[in-house]
């Protein structure tokens, strides 16, 4: 076989002049499109920022920090507590329902199953959240199904209100968040090759010894990004406290709301606004830090 | 000057540096190996030549002409990767003809050549196959025929053999090698596999610690390597420290001397390198030491059917020396035994 | 040490038994227990929120479809307003955020670049930004802009919301294909744009399309940040729906809400068809 140019000359010619963009400079075209949405994001919560300093009628010409002092009296001070504490039991909540549920998801062998586990945990992530808070109604209402369970278990005499308190909310609020925390997890406990297991097991570790000590330390990092998540997003949860807490669970995303709908006073809902948005960041600033140091370290043993 | 150039070309990442300064000539027609340990730089010196890395400086010319920045596609140059990197999504035929398609050749002729191209590779009945649906041997083949498709100017391969099990690397170390005969392309292969080095390549570069070590036939490297790191390299080989005593003698650790090839040492009293081939060995049972004629005791036997190893300890170093079994004597460990080292099959290396 | 004589063959390291698989599906029953709740009510042949109903009929889906071919005089909007606009803004949500996704993950994988950690972290900065706040804020920039956007509004909100998760779709999709490919596209004679367009693209269709297949269910399912966007004639579905529910819960409502959780889960399950194994990336 004759070996000669199959190729047209023009596509030969070394184009050695032209250096193109740097690379840094060509992936931030790339990324372009992306961040003209990002930056609506940003711009729109620097404004965010710049209102909570305003004061009511003069919204971007005053200045003032009353907005902010007005949320450390005792009725905001109780929500922003309230909101808290609300997040914090639920992400600890989630994360203990959700490791069981992740660690079997992991290592789920019929794929048939492994679709039908993971549309159950997709399912209440993704279905809009006021359906989901339409069910709750049925089922915490005082004639639904958990007061008639508890009533036919001979636990309580009569029904007990779960709807417009605490209780309920938390329950939404676990349930809604709940995908939240699985996903991070079974991503990590997938990430425990079998391999580690099964040493565990040839050096003497019973089953609960070898999940207690070797699956569930090396998935730490996905265990606190699941408590991390469940925390932020139930932090500035709104639809679940606004429907099953009515107006008597008032964490802090229920009234950025109310300060705008019926009080037209921005500058408070924007003041609030800005808590929400640091105690978020704060957190997970803290956990990037903490997931971030753990992973290095796993990840430089293997 | 035709053929390909390399001229002072250097890179860094940060402040490390992946090759340091290589100058090499690379003639027309011949398959030139760059052999070396994993991470000395072999696959980053190809992947410059490809245009897939930049130049942090120095000159790669082909036939005259710089091509050092020139982008990866309009080199014209074939490669095959490491991971074969056949199109999932297209047919054998696809993937052979995806080259030409680009090139802007007409219909007809890129189906002429995709056929003519199968045929050399012997794999005419696969052409509507997809690649997933083919052995590790076919794709091997694939990815050669897709990288020759548009007659490329130099053939780039990145370790394509790796991937496969003992058996058929030999026999595609061959078939590569007689096909690149056939075309008469300049080849360039990277191998950390001193055997495929040996099978194959008309030259051999050889690499370490970023650098180039020796250039020269598989022969020359394996018969005369430049530097311990080659003789280490290549080869199995019994190096040991030994002193020049001048008229050609080294003495060795244990204090007995040996007769070397007299033009080496020069300086008398250097710590030197000694480098003798375990075949080079002759074993014999016991006698007293004489000439290079050493007295040892036997520590270790390998014998692996084809060739027996025997490791014998003499004179404070440790040699293994390699026969076949006919040659052998049935040596138990703790058994004393003689070891002749000819002179000539000594190297002295620069410590 | 004991030897257990039982025939059953004992379980290996690495599988679950059939208490933790048990206490699994317990668990995830409970998860979407409220939306189980709702398809059973929505069945109802009673006339309140007793569960389990006292009877079963598909009045309330009678009802359901009377109000949406003629809707109330009472609603401002009629449903079948609110779906075709639902659907239009979760089309071209899925549309953008999948065009500005794909070469976001491009750059994300393939390059090296200065401020890459700092892309990283905005890229999935919608997830976490406290939703309230976004629609406050949105809410602000729209409403000082000089002109009105109704619709458009709805779609910039939800594109931002939908990006990180399809960003993340495709970033995982291009990692999969590995770079030898697009350099054997190259060394071939292909243009770095060619080799992106001819081996990388149809390479990480199924990726690209679960990242569509997303932006359109978080569009769809949307109700926080479009409660603070929308007006008055133009609602998605969910705003809709709480409209009509704000003063008491109608048993209509449910028979609506099964038909989006059916279309939700006939998404879901095509998008884990779609990704395989490997599982959603979130």
């Amino acid at each position: 076989m004759e070996h000669q140019a199959l190729t047209h000359p023009q596509s030969v010619a070394p184009m050695r002049s032209r250096r193109s963009l740097s690379p840094t400079a060509r992936a931030w075209f790339f990324l372009s499109p992306s961040m003209l949405f990002l930056g609506v994001l940003i711009a729109a919560s620097l404004l965010v920022l710049r209102m909570s300093v305003g004061t009511k009628g003069a919204e971007w010409s005053g200045f003032s920090l009353a907005s902010y002092g007005q949320l450390l009296e005792p009725y905001y001070l109780k929500s922003l507590l309230l909101t808290l504490r609300l997040a914090l039991i639920s992400a600890v909540i989630a994360v203990l329902l959700a490791i069981p549920v992740a660690y079997t998801m992991s290592r789920l062998a019929s794929p048939l199953l492994r679709r039908v586990f993971l549309a159950a945990v997709l399912l209440p992530l993704l279905v809009n959240l006021l359906l989901q808070s339409y069910g709750w109604l049925v089922i915490l209402g005082p004639a639904g199904m958990l007061n008639q369970a508890l009533i036919g278990l001979g636990l309580i005499k009569r029904p007990i209100m779960l709807l417009y308190n605490q209780n309920g909310v938390l329950m939404g609020l676990v349930q809604t968040a709940f995908p939240l925390a699985v996903l991070p997890i079974a991503s990590a406990m997938r990430g425990v090759a079998r391999s580690y297991e099964e040493a565990a097991a040839t050096l003497g570790a019973s089953r609960f010894q070898v999940f207690r000590q070797v699956v569930l330390p090396m998935s730490l990092p996905g265990i606190i990004t699941g408590a991390t998540l469940v925390f932020a997003y139930n932090a500035s949860s709104f639809v679940v406290p606004l429907l099953l807490g009515g107006r008597r669970v008032p964490m802090l995303a229920v009234m950025v709301h109310d300060q705008i709908a019926p009080l037209m006073n921005w500058p408070a809902a924007s003041a609030a606004g800005v808590v929400l948005i640091v105690t978020t960041l704060l957190i997970m600033t803290l956990s990037e830090y903490f997931t971030g140091r753990r992973r290095r370290m796993l990840e430089a043993s293997q | 000057m035709t053929g390909l150039i390399l001229e002072n070309v250097e890179k860094h990442y940060g402040t490390a540096c992946a090759v340091r300064d290589v100058n090499l000539h690379l003639p027309e027609g011949k398959l030139v190996c760059f052999l070396g340990p994993s991470g000395c730089g072999k696959t980053t010196l190809l992947r410059m030549i490809a245009g897939l890395e930049s130049l942090s400086g120095g000159e790669i010319r082909l036939d005259g002409e710089d091509i050092g920045h020139t982008p990866a596609h309009l080199r014209n140059f074939g490669m095959v990767f490491q991971s074969l990197a056949l199109f999932p999504h297209m047919t054998v035929g696809e993937n052979i003809a995806y080259p030409l398609k680009l090139r802007g050749v007409g219909k007809a002729e890129q189906q002429a050549r995709v056929v003519e191209l199968l045929e050399l590779i012997q794999l005419q009945a696969m052409i509507d196959r997809p690649v997933a649906k083919l052995s590790g041997g076919q794709r091997q083949r694939v990815a050669i025929a897709r990288a020759i498709a548009a007659r490329p100017k130099i053939l780039l391969l990145d370790e394509p053999l790796s991937a496969l099990d003992a058996k058929l690397r030999e026999s595609m170390q061959v078939e590569i090698r007689q096909l690149q005969q056939r075309l008469n392309i300049t080849t360039i292969l990277v191998t950390h596999d001193q055997r495929e080095a040996m099978t194959m390549a008309d030259i051999v570069v050889v690499l370490g610690e970023h650098r180039v070590q020796q250039v020269g036939t598989p022969i020359e490297i394996y018969r005369h390597p430049a530097n311990e790191f080659v003789a280490d390299f290549i080869g199995s080989g019994n190096i040991f420290p030994a002193t020049t005593l001048g008229n050609g003698r080294v003495g060795l650790p244990g204090g007995d001397t040996l007769e070397v090839p007299a033009s080496h040492s020069v300086i008398v009293g250097e710590k030197i390198k000694l480098l003798v081939r375990p075949e080079d060995l002759q074993l014999s049972s016991p006698q007293a030491t004489a000439g290079n004629r050493l007295l040892g005791k036997v520590t270790f036997v390998r014998d692996i059917g084809a060739t027996v190893e025997t490791t014998v300890e003499c004179s404070g170093v440790s040699f293994t020396a390699l026969n076949t079994p006919c040659q052998g004597m049935d040596l138990g460990i703790g058994q004393a035994v003689s070891v002749t080292i000819p002179a000539q099959a000594c190297r002295l290396l620069s410590a | 040490m004991s030897v257990s004589s039982n025939k059953r063959q004992a379980l290996l390291p690495g599988e679950t038994g059939r208490v933790a698989g048990l206490l699994s599906a317990f668990i995830l029953l409970l998860a979407v227990l409220p939306i189980l709740t709702m398809i059973v009510m929505s069945f109802s042949g009673a006339a309140n929120l007793d569960f389990p109903p006292s009877s079963y009929s598909l009045q309330w889906y009678r009802a359901a479809w009377h109000t949406f071919v003629s809707p109330d005089a009472s609603d401002v909007l009629s449903l079948g307003q609110a779906m075709g606009t639902s659907l239009l803004v979760a089309c071209l949500t899925m549309i953008f955020a999948t065009l500005i996704a794909v070469p976001a993950a491009y750059a994300l994988t393939r390059c090296e670049f200065r401020g890459k950690a700092v892309a990283l972290q905005l890229m999935s900065l919608p997830l976490v930004f406290p939703m309230v706040v976004l629609g406050l804020a949105l809410l602000l920039v729209f409403d000082s802009l000089p002109f009105q956007m109704t619709t458009s509004r709805l779609v910039i909100a939800h594109v931002i919301l939908a990006l990180p998760f399809v960003v993340k779709n495709c970033t995982a999709a291009m990692l999969g294909i590995g770079s030898e490919v697009e350099e054997a596209a190259r060394m071939l004679g292909a243009t770095p744009r060619r080799a992106i367009v001819d081996v990388v693209v149809p390479l990480m269709k199924s990726g690209i399309l679960a990242g569509m297949l997303l932006a359109f269910i978080v569009s769809f399912n949307e109700f926080t940040v479009t409660y603070f966007l929308y007006t008055i004639d133009v609602m998605t579905v969910p705003i809709w729906m709480y409209s009509r529910t704000v003063s008491s819960l109608d048993p209509t409502v449910f028979s609506f809400a099964v038909l989006i959780v059916l279309i939700d889960f006939v998404l879901i399950w095509a998008l884990e068809k779609l990704v395989g194994e490997g599982g959603v990336s979130f």
